[in-house]
């Protein structure tokens, strides 16, 4: 390894052993909290909080509320930011009710959209699952026998996690034997997720080994 | 009607700044007269305002569309949506004047720690410097030096995404300790759990196939055939209690919210 390029005499090189400082100073927490966690734990919550004023503050009220009046010359929107003022006043004892207003609106917002996701995915997801075919006929000329097996599994398996789930009335006899047989499908299930969990944070931790050892260390892997 | 002719002249200029400044002051000098009404009166206005808002959405979606898939609210949605989109960038300002004022009140009084509220003042002024100035810059208001184009870089790339890539792969550490205590076969179900998650761990890396051929294609079958239908009876039941979330706060029958 050649000392001058490893060291951080160059811009690129600082970036890259700021990178390090930083990677290193978060896993220091693994010994135990210490200051210099702590500290890079306010950079980073600072730096994220000021970061998200650019792209989610400005840029959006520039593209959507400064150029359609200014540019475009749509006058009735100058209305919208002192009516989403109203949520600032939230800190006011005497008028922390007129905030209410703006959560209302939003609340009613996304209320409206949550109907419009439940028909556009819900009612979507529910006529793919019903429309599977169950069997071989001429009426289903491209479903094969493993393709029937798996569509019956599916089937099976959605029917005894909702009856798990289902909690209006008793579950006895062959109810309980299916919401049974549920819980071990949603165990499965559950297995699948967590298995997927470890190994999307495992390639995560791989991303910055490869970093101190590639970047930082210069490494060739 | 909601749009002034040659908006780019100085007297259109001057008419919008005049609309924008009377649109101030008639929407927040209705404050003292709303909170004038009594309190059932405050409370119908809340109500209403969630009501119409979120017929407005529903009324769009449900109402049936023309040959040019359309009905008389479609226009309407993508302002709204926008309008949307601007009140959640005000509530954002909202959040970071508490989180402000709250490190701000640490440092003022030199409460415990301080110092680490300092840092994270800082930190917060300075990225918010650059941030905005690269957004401004990106919309071509303001000019892009090498300064601010490095100090961005070295902050954004080498710095906040260092961070952040190194505190989400922390977790993987603390999951194996979750996994320990998820894994000891106490009854069936943690069988079954411990089971499909080695299965899924081992079959989807290279040395599944090196301990058995079969095993990448056992780790895939158990994540679309049996783990797809378990998710999806799952979200079926996250959208019927959503749905019955949204209609209870639609109808402002969840008195937290008014």
């Amino acid at each position: 390894m050649d000392l001058q390029q490893f060291l951080p005499l160059s811009l690129d090189r600082i970036n890259v052993w700021i990178g390090v400082l930083c990677t290193l100073a978060i896993y220091s927490l693994l010994y135990r909290e210490n200051p210099l966690y702590r500290f890079f734990e306010h950079m980073y919550i600072g730096l994220a909080a000021g970061y998200s004023l650019g792209p989610l503050g400005v840029d959006i009220l520039y593209r959507y509320w400064i150029t359609p009046i200014w540019v475009q010359g749509q006058w009735a929107w100058a209305f919208l930011v002192p009516f989403g003022m109203y949520l600032y006043f939230i800190y006011s004892e005497r008028y922390g009710w007129v905030s209410r207003l703006v959560i209302g609106a939003l609340v009613g917002t996304s209320a409206g959209l949550f109907f419009q996701e439940f028909a556009s995915r819900y009612v979507v997801q529910l006529h793919s699952t019903l429309s599977r075919p169950l069997w071989m006929s001429s009426a289903n000329p491209e479903a094969d026998l493993f393709g029937v097996i798996t569509n019956w599994v599916f089937i099976i398996i959605l029917v005894s996690v909702l009856v798990y789930f289902t909690f209006s009335y008793p579950q006895k006899g062959v109810v309980k034997n299916v919401a049974t047989a549920g819980r071990w499908f949603l165990m499965i299930g559950l297995g699948a997720i967590f298995g997927n969990t470890v190994m999307a944070r495992m390639a995560l931790l791989i991303g910055r080994i490869y970093y101190l050892l590639s970047d930082w260390l210069m490494i060739r892997i | 009607m909601w749009q002034i002719q040659n908006p780019n002249t100085p007297t259109g200029q001057l008419i919008l700044w005049m609309i924008v400044l009377g649109a101030f002051i008639m929407i927040m000098g209705l404050v003292p007269l709303l909170h004038a009404l009594p309190p059932r009166g405050r409370r119908a206005i809340i109500v209403i305002i969630t009501f119409i808002t979120g017929l407005f959405f529903a009324t769009e979606f449900f109402l049936p569309i023309n040959k040019e898939q359309k009905n008389f609210l479609t226009d309407a949605i993508q302002p709204a949506q926008q309008a949307v989109q601007v009140i959640t960038a005000l509530a954002l300002g909202l959040g970071t004047y508490g989180l402000v004022r709250l490190h701000l009140r640490n440092v003022v009084q030199r409460r415990t720690q301080w110092g680490y509220s300092l840092v994270l003042l800082i930190s917060f002024v300075v990225m918010a410097t650059f941030s905005i100035a690269n957004t401004l810059s990106e919309q071509g208001l303001v000019e892009k030096t090498p300064l601010l184009e490095q100090g961005f870089k070295l902050l954004f790339d080498y710095t906040l995404v260092q961070l952040d890539a190194a505190m989400f792969s922390l977790i993987a550490f603390y999951i194996f300790s979750a996994a320990y205590r998820a894994f000891r076969i106490r009854s069936v179900e943690a069988g079954i759990l411990m089971f499909t998650a080695i299965v899924v761990m081992i079959g989807v890396v290279p040395l599944g196939a090196t301990i058995s051929p079969y095993l990448p294609g056992v780790a895939n079958w158990i994540l679309t055939s049996l783990n797809a239908p378990v998710q999806r009876a799952i979200e079926f039941g996250v959208g019927i209690g959503g749905l019955a979330m949204a209609i209870r706060l639609w109808l402002s029958l969840e008195r937290g919210v008014t």
